[in-house]
C-alpha cells in the first residue's frame, strides 16, 4: 500500500511535469522577445488605421538599418496611462513609451531627452510653443519627453442647423452656444443635445472645460506654479458651464466617454463638438448623411477676448530610466520627427508636425524651414488629399495654432498639472457645478483644494515651482 | 403537494416571469448581435430601432476577420484558458482532497488561507508578478498568462472541490483501501469519479474567468499575434476617440460562443456541481 507520503510526492511530480509541458510549449511556439539589440515601442492604437500600417513596418525597417530588431506594441488610448503605470512598479517593459496627454506625472522615472531636442533644433529650428510647454520642464530643467506631433482642436458644428438659426458659420464665442442652444432644440427638436461639450471623466471633457476655463480668465496655476484656481474668473467658468447646461445639455453629457461626442455628432443628435478630425473622417469614411454639414471653427472666444483650446492630443514620448536602450530610443525619436511629412499624411492631417521645420522644403535653409514647413502645412488643409467637400474644409486646421495652446496654459505642463488632469479634478468641479450638486463656488473650493494636495505633493520632491503666491 | 396550477395561474405565476427574465438576459446579447449586423450608415441612424436591422450586413464580420488577428486572437485565449484551467483544476484537486478528507493540524487554518489568497485583488499582485514574468524573461508570451492565471483560479478551484469532496461518503473510500486500494488508486478510481459534476462546475468557472481575465493579458501580452481576445479586441478596435462599434460587438458576440456552447452542453453536471451538499444533512 502506498503511504501518505509517497502519495504527496507523486502527485506534485506529476503536477509540476503537466505544468511544466504546458508552460514550455507555448513558449517555443511563441516568438522570442528576448533577443539582445531590440527596441521596443509602446503606443497607441491611431485614430486612423492607416497610421499604424505606415508606422509600423516604417519603425521596423530604421531598425533593420542599423542591425537592430523594433518591435511596436499597440494599446487602446485609455490603456496607455495604466500600462506605463504598471511598467514603472515593474521596472521592465518597453524602452520608448508614448503619452498622448500630459507626460509630465512620470518625469522622476524618465530620463532627459534635452540633447535629442538640441539635435532637432540643430535641424529644423523650433518646436512649436504648445508642443515645448507640455514636454519640458523649467523647474527641473528637464526635457522629459519628445513631442512629434499635436492635434488641434477645433469646433465642429452643424451648418444647416446653424444656418437655420442665423449663423452659418457656427459659434464664435462662448455666449454664442447658451444663445443657440433653445433656437437649436425649436429648428432641429432631434437633437437632443444641442451643444455637446462633455462633462464626465474623459479626456475630451478634460479638454473642454479647461478650454472654457482659460477663456474666461481663469487656470489652474499662474505662469510662476502658483495655484490660481480659487478666483472670480473660475466662478464666472462655472457660472456660464450651469447655465449652458440647462440651456443645451442633458444628463448624457455627464457620463460621456471619448467616443461619446464624435458618435452623438455623427449620428446629429448635437449641433456642436469640441473635437479633433476624428470624428469627420469616420463620418467620410462611412458616407454618413451629416458629412454635407460637417463644418469646422476656430476656438470661441470668452467675455474676456480670450480665445483658446487645449491641443487635442500632444504626443509626448518618454525614454524609461530602465530602459536598455536609450540612445538608440533618442535616435529612433529623432527619425521619427524626420517622416513628420510621411506621418502627417499617413495620419490622414490628423497629425500635426511638432517641428514645422521637418515638414519644410528638402534643402531650405534653417532659418526658413519653420515658414517652409507651415506652407506645406496649409497646403495640406487648403487642398485636403482625402477628398473634403470642399476641398478646403479643413483650412482652418492651418491656422489653428495661435488659438491652441498647451495643458498647464499660462505655466508649463508639470508633474503636478499631469496629476489634476489623470485624476479629472476639474472635470469633476464642472459637473458638480453644472448639475447643483455643489454651489459653484462650493466646487471651486473643493477643487482648489484638492489642486492645492496635488502642487504641495510635487513640490515636497521639487519637482513643481510656485507655492508662494497660492490663492 | 402541489396542487394542480390553473392556466390563468401558470401564465401569471409561471410563463410571464419566465418571458420577463428570458428578456432581461437575452437583452444585451441581442442588442450585441443586431448592432453587429448593422452597417456603419444604420449604426449612425438616430432614428434607426437598435433592435431591428433593416438591411443586415456581414461587412464588420468580414472586416473583424481580413483586418485584425481575430482569429489568431480565439486561438490564443482557447489554448490560454483550456491549459489554465487544467493546471487550476490539477492544482486545486491536490490542495482540495487533503483538505476535506484528510486529518492533519491546521486543515482548517490551511482552507481559509485558501479563500483569503482569492480575496487578494489582482491590482495587488500585479506588480510582484511582473517582476517574476520578467525574471523568467517570459514577458511578452502566452506562457506568461497560462502560469499566472492559475494564482487566480486554484483558490478558488479547491474552494469549489473542498466543498463537493466533502459530500462523498468517507465510506466509500475506506471500503476501496481496505480492498487494498493505495491512497491514490482510491482517489483517481472511487472519489474523483463521483465528483465529475464538481470538476465541471469549478472547470467551467475556471474557464470563464481565464477566458475573459484582462489586467494581466493587457500588462503580458503586448504583440498583436499573441493577444487573447479581451486586450486584443480592445486594443486594436478602440482607436482613439474612435470606437469601431460593429466589428468591437461582432467580436464580442463571437468571443461570447464558446462559453454559451459550454453552458449549454454540461448545465446538467454544472448545478449539480453547484447544489452539491445542499441537501445534505
Amino acid at each position: 500500500m502506498q503511504t501518505r507520503r509517497q502519495f504527496v510526492v507523486r502527485g506534485t511530480k506529476l503536477v509540476a511535469i503537466g505544468a511544466a509541458a504546458a508552460a514550455a510549449g507555448p513558449t517555443i511556439l511563441v516568438r522570442d522577445a528576448r533577443a539582445d539589440g531590440q527596441l521596443r515601442i509602446l503606443q497607441w492604437s491611431h485614430f486612423v488605421p492607416a497610421y499604424d500600417k505606415w508606422f509600423d513596418p516604417w519603425a521596423k525597417e530604421w531598425g533593420a538599418k542599423r542591425g537592430v530588431n523594433v518591435t511596436v506594441d499597440h494599446v487602446g488610448f485609455a490603456d496607455v496611462v495604466p500600462r506605463a503605470t504598471a511598467e514603472v512598479a515593474a521596472q521592465s517593459g518597453h524602452d520608448v513609451h508614448m503619452f498622448l496627454g500630459l507626460a509630465s506625472a512620470f518625469e522622476e522615472h524618465v530620463i532627459d531627452l534635452k540633447d535629442a531636442v538640441a539635435t532637432l533644433e540643430k535641424k529644423y529650428g523650433k518646436e512649436v510653443d504648445l508642443a515645448h510647454r507640455s514636454t519640458y520642464n523649467p523647474f527641473t530643467r528637464k526635457q522629459f519627453a519628445l513631442s512629434d506631433m499635436w492635434v488641434p482642436d477645433p469646433g465642429n458644428y452643424h451648418k444647416e442647423v446653424w444656418s437655420k438659426i442665423g449663423m452659418e458659420n457656427g459659434p464664435s464665442t462662448y455666449d454664442d452656444l447658451v444663445k443657440a442652444a433653445p433656437e437649436i432644440k425649436k429648428v432641429a427638436p432631434q437633437m437632443q443635445i444641442p451643444i455637446g461639450v462633455g462633462l464626465s471623466q474623459d479626456i475630451d471633457s478634460n479638454m473642454a472645460v479647461r478650454n472654457i476655463l482659460w477663456c474666461h480668465g481663469g487656470s489652474i496655476q499662474d505662469k510662476d506654479g502658483n495655484v490660481v484656481l480659487n478666483s472670480p474668473e473660475t466662478l464666472r467658468a462655472l457660472e456660464y458651464t450651469k447655465k449652458l447646461y440647462s440651456v443645451g445639455m442633458t444628463q448624457a453629457v455627464l457620463s460621456w466617454n471619448a467616443a461619446s461626442n464624435n458618435q452623438a455628432f455623427n449620428a446629429q443628435e448635437t449641433a456642436y463638438i469640441l473635437n479633433s478630425i476624428s470624428a469627420y473622417r469616420t463620418a467620410q469614411d462611412n458616407k454618413l448623411p451629416v458629412l454635407a454639414n460637417y463644418f469646422f471653427t476656430p476656438a470661441l472666444k470668452g467675455p474676456t477676448g480670450i480665445q483658446l483650446a487645449s491641443e487635442h492630443v500632444m504626443s509626448g514620448y518618454v525614454v524609461w530610466k530602465f530602459s536598455k536602450s536609450q540612445d538608440l530610443a533618442k535616435e529612433f525619436l529623432v527619425a521619427l520627427v524626420d517622416a513628420s511629412r510621411d506621418s502627417m499624411l499617413a495620419s490622414k492631417l490628423y497629425n500635426f508636425p511638432s517641428f514645422y521645420g521637418a515638414a519644410a522644403e528638402p534643402n531650405t535653409p534653417l532659418n526658413k524651414k519653420q515658414e517652409s514647413g507651415a506652407a506645406w502645412i496649409a497646403a495640406q488643409c487648403n487642398k485636403d488629399p482625402f477628398g473634403s467637400t470642399p476641398p478646403d474644409k479643413l483650412a482652418l486646421l492651418a491656422k489653428s495654432l495661435p488659438w491652441s495652446t498647451n495643458l498647464g496654459y499660462p505655466g508649463f505642463a508639470n508633474p503636478a498639472e499631469g496629476e489634476i488632469f489623470d485624476t479629472y479634478v476639474l472635470t469633476d468641479m464642472f459637473a458638480k457645478a453644472s448639475t447643483g450638486a455643489l454651489s459653484p463656488k462650493d466646487a471651486m473650493a473643493e477643487a482648489s483644494t484638492r489642486a492645492k494636495q496635488i502642487f504641495d505633493k510635487w513640490r515636497q520632491k521639487k519637482m513643481v515651482p510656485g507655492g508662494g503666491k497660492d490663492k | 403537494m402541489v396542487g394542480e396550477l390553473t392556466w390563468s395561474r401558470r401564465l401569471v405565476g409561471l410563463w410571464l416571469p419566465l418571458t420577463l427574465l428570458f428578456v432581461f438576459a437575452l437583452f444585451p446579447f441581442a442588442w450585441m448581435a443586431a448592432t453587429s449586423l448593422k452597417a456603419n450608415a444604420e449604426l449612425y441612424d438616430p432614428k434607426a430601432n437598435p433592435l431591428w436591422i433593416r438591411n443586415p450586413s456581414l461587412v464588420h464580420y468580414i472586416d473583424l476577420f481580413k483586418e485584425t488577428n481575430f482569429v489568431t486572437w480565439i486561438g490564443n485565449t482557447m489554448l490560454v484558458a483550456t491549459v489554465s484551467t487544467v493546471i487550476s483544476l490539477a492544482l486545486g484537486v491536490m490542495l482540495a482532497y487533503p483538505l476535506a478528507r484528510m486529518r492533519f493540524p491546521a486543515a482548517g487554518l490551511l482552507a481559509i488561507a485558501v479563500a483569503v489568497t482569492y480575496l487578494v485583488p489582482q491590482t495587488l499582485l500585479f506588480v510582484p508578478m511582473a517582476d517574476l514574468i520578467n525574471r523568467m524573461k517570459l514577458g511578452d508570451t502566452l506562457t506568461a498568462v497560462m502560469l499566472t492565471y492559475p494564482t487566480l483560479l486554484v483558490p478558488f478551484c479547491a474552494w469549489l472541490l473542498i466543498g463537493y469532496f466533502k459530500t462523498v461518503p468517507k465510506e466509500l473510500e475506506e471500503a476501496a483501501l481496505i480492498d487494498g486500494a493505495s491512497r491514490w488508486r482510491a482517489m483517481t478510481r472511487v472519489i474523483l469519479p463521483l465528483c465529475t459534476p464538481g470538476f465541471l462546475s469549478a472547470g467551467i468557472f475556471a474557464f470563464t474567468l481565464a477566458q475573459n481575465e484582462f489586467l494581466y493579458a493587457l500588462l503580458f501580452l503586448n504583440t498583436s499575434t499573441i493577444r487573447t481576445v479581451p486586450v486584443g479586441v480592445t486594443g486594436e478596435l478602440i482607436r482613439g476617440d474612435a470606437f469601431y462599434w460593429g466589428q468591437l460587438m461582432a467580436a464580442a458576440f463571437l468571443g461570447s460562443l464558446p462559453v454559451v456552447l459550454i453552458y449549454s452542453f454540461f448545465v446538467k453536471y454544472y448545478v449539480a456541481g453547484l447544489t452539491a451538499g445542499s441537501v445534505k444533512g
